[in-house]
């Protein structure tokens, strides 16, 4: 059921390689940018730099710290079975690689992982379900609102891991018979909306 | 040019540097205040709605290549017909269907009207013998005794005229049809000046050429209508047949009553 | 994504998780007559095709964002059409035939509302032939499956170039909910959700090369001519 380790680690490093090449490329680029070119990207691509792109980085960033804990404890502690056992497992496998990405973009300014108070939330199956929504939703919520503010080089690695986040939303509310996509658009959250919802989770500063 | 450009850069700056700034939010956020907000989509998802009730939609689909309709859903079963996939007409040989299920095998049998006599012959094809499934929701219905015929869409009567139908030599067939071609520009005012081609057939005009299909068509003699004039078809006045032809699509189910 | 030179390998790719899934034989003999059938239609195949040049459409829209508005349009109206054919088909049944109530709306949500910003600039619905994948519960969650990861790849690929943020927000929005769609389909078939960490992007051309590798987008038929009618009279 799950892909040889070799075509995972092949994903692995196009995703993260893509968005460090990214980033490293644009250290320093935005000062070096005349005045013109800046000029040019109001309105349409509005402030928009690598500056930009890294600061985003370190919003999602605290997803995936969120998500890699909540499923790590989760699995060690809320006596997960059957199906809803085996998303767990693979949806912590995606956000671990996923924060590897992220990290290896931002290199040392990457911001340190936090502290988490779950709860309930990690200790029995359906709480962990409830909240898994919860998290997951924000997630595709979190990367759908930043979309606008990227550079197109790092929406398009961006792009490649909100879908997985939307695929784990639908798994976890199909799981227990609910309608896996209620809803006919993702709408978008601040970045303030995304870190109060995380707080509301356990994500402790 | 240069004063506009520095107003502009500062508008940036202070951008950057304005809104409110939330204590406690900037570990996770860093300068979160300095990210614009999405902007308004420019796609605007209205509510999804399920489908209306298909109780007036009904199937229509074409012949692909040449077919054998067979008794039953299975490669062993009896042929009633060979097919083509034109008319005489030269136009695709569109056929109304009935339903589709798999054989043993697992293989899609779709089952179809057929354009032969017995009128009201039905028949299993191959699914890929046949091509895309269109729907319609317009029904055409042909009263022999009232010698009315009338267009419902959506259960509507949405058209209404008096028609000439066959003799009691040539009779109009009764039953299930379809409208399968629209015949224009032609030059023979006996027939007017559109011409709906249809599954139906003369039960006695069997030597007829290309046939004797039952069409639906203006006419040279109105003053006949409405009555019991014709060879079978079903004929109409030519600005009747010319309002019918901006409603009635091809793939129309025909009911001849 | 590598192009596909059959319908055989199109739905095989849906398949990437290496689980072992049938294939109906229903399916099979369908695809060998196939190809020797004539291939798709102009009109919708050659939006597309078609990457528009630089300029501006009417309504605001830049010319090359209203063609990559089209070309999503095109697949909204595919998935939209072939959950809309199931669904009436009644050959559906249970949880699948819930989820297609429920994601056909959607499709048809969708497609109402790029009519709604393309106005007179959108393209034409084109004529669908399912070729049987709309009447048979599973044909119809292995094209589900497959039809959906290409739509989120589809707006994966085309995202980062687009011009206007207003489109883009639009534009991800979507995307996220075909990608839930694609989830839903997969646990429906009994197939992993989400396989990989990071879902690829796929180009126009090569999306554009597995919808024509499906044959679904049809040529309409011919039903009307000038010939003199024969009929009985």
């Amino acid at each position: 059921m799950v892909r040889s380790a070799a075509t995972e680690d092949l994903a692995n490093e196009a995703g993260s390689s893509r968005l460090a090449l990214l980033l490293a490329a644009g250290a320093g680029a935005a000062a070096a940018t005349p005045l013109f070119r800046r000029l040019l990207r109001i309105g349409d691509a509005a402030a928009a730099s690598k500056a930009q792109d890294a600061r985003i980085l370190q919003l999602v960033l605290q997803l995936e710290y969120t998500q890699v804990a909540f499923y790590e404890q989760a699995l060690h502690q809320a006596s997960l079975e059957g199906e809803l056992r085996d998303f767990a497992q693979t949806a912590l496998g995606h956000e671990r690689q996923h924060l590897a990405a992220i990290k290896r973009a931002l290199g040392a300014k990457a911001g340190k992982r936090p502290r988490f108070e779950f709860g309930q939330a990690t200790k029995n199956s359906e709480a962990f379900r409830a909240t898994a929504i919860k998290l997951e939703d924000i997630a595709v919520s979190g990367y759908n609102g930043q979309a606008t503010n990227l550079t197109a080089g790092t929406l398009a690695a961006a792009a490649e891991i909100v879908s997985v986040e939307a695929r784990h939303a639908a798994w976890v509310r199909a799981i227990a018979g609910e309608v896996a996509a209620p809803d006919p658009v993702d709408k978008p959250l601040t970045a303030t909306q995304v870190a109060a919802g995380l707080r509301a989770i356990g994500l402790r500063t | 040019m240069a004063a506009l450009a520095v107003t502009v850069t500062i508008s940036l700056l202070w951008a950057g540097l304005g809104g409110s700034h939330r204590p406690g939010a900037s570990s996770v956020t860093g300068s979160d205040a300095a990210l614009p907000a999405a902007p308004t989509p420019a796609l605007t998802i209205g509510r999804p709605e399920p489908l209306r009730s298909s109780g007036f939609l009904s199937r229509w689909t074409s012949l692909r290549t040449t077919a054998l309709a067979r008794v039953r859903p299975a490669a062993s079963a009896g042929v009633v017909a060979e097919l083509r996939p034109t008319t005489p007409e030269g136009t695709a040989n569109v056929l109304a269907v009935l339903r589709a299920r798999p054989d043993a095998a697992g293989a899609l049998w779709v089952k179809v009207r057929l354009p032969i006599l017995p009128n009201g012959r039905v028949g299993w094809v191959r699914r890929q013998a046949v091509g895309a499934y269109q729907t319609a929701n317009t029904h055409f219905v042909v009263d022999r005794r009232g010698l009315r015929a009338t267009l419902y869409r959506d259960g509507k009567a949405v058209f209404n005229a008096p028609v000439g139908v066959g003799t009691a030599s040539w009779p109009t067939p009764a039953g299930e049809f379809l409208v399968r071609s629209e015949l224009t520009r032609y030059a023979s005012p006996f027939y007017g000046p559109v011409a709906f081609g249809t599954s139906a057939r003369s039960a006695v005009l069997t030597d007829w050429p290309a046939g004797g299909f039952v069409g639906i068509h203006g006419t040279s003699e109105p003053q006949l209508l409405p009555g019991r004039v014709s060879h079978g078809c079903i004929r109409m006045r030519n600005p009747d047949i010319l309002r019918l032809a901006e409603l009635m699509p091809v793939g129309t189910p025909l009911t001849i009553q | 994504m590598s192009g596909h030179d059959s319908f055989d390998e199109f739905l095989a790719a849906a398949d990437r998780d290496g689980a072992i899934v049938e294939t109906s034989a229903q399916l099979e003999a369908a695809l060998s007559r196939r190809r020797l059938l004539v291939a798709a239609a102009a009109g919708a195949s050659a939006v597309l095709l078609t990457q528009a040049g630089p300029g501006r459409a009417a309504g605001g829209l830049s010319r090359s964002d209203t063609s990559i508005l089209n070309y999503a349009l095109v697949l909204e109206y595919l998935q939209a059409s072939f959950y809309t054919e199931a669904e009436r088909s009644g050959a559906l049944s249970g949880k699948t035939a819930r989820a297609v109530r429920v994601v056909g709306a959607v499709e048809r949500a969708h497609v109402e509302a790029f009519l709604k910003l393309l106005g007179p600039d959108a393209v034409k619905r084109p004529l669908f032939d399912f070729q049987g994948t709309t009447e048979q519960q599973q044909p119809f969650l292995k094209t589900a499956v497959a039809l959906e990861d290409l739509a989120v790849a589809a707006y994966k690929g085309q995202a980062p170039k687009l011009r206007s943020r207003a489109v883009l927000a639009a534009a991800v929005g979507i995307h996220s909910v075909e990608a839930r769609h694609a989830a839903w389909m997969r646990e429906l078939f009994g197939i992993k959700p989400a396989v990989h960490a990071f879902d690829q992007p796929a180009s126009r051309a090569s999306i554009n090369q597995v919808v024509a590798s499906t044959h679904f987008i049809a040529r309409q038929p011919r039903t009307k001519a000038r010939s003199k009618p024969k009929y009985t009279g």
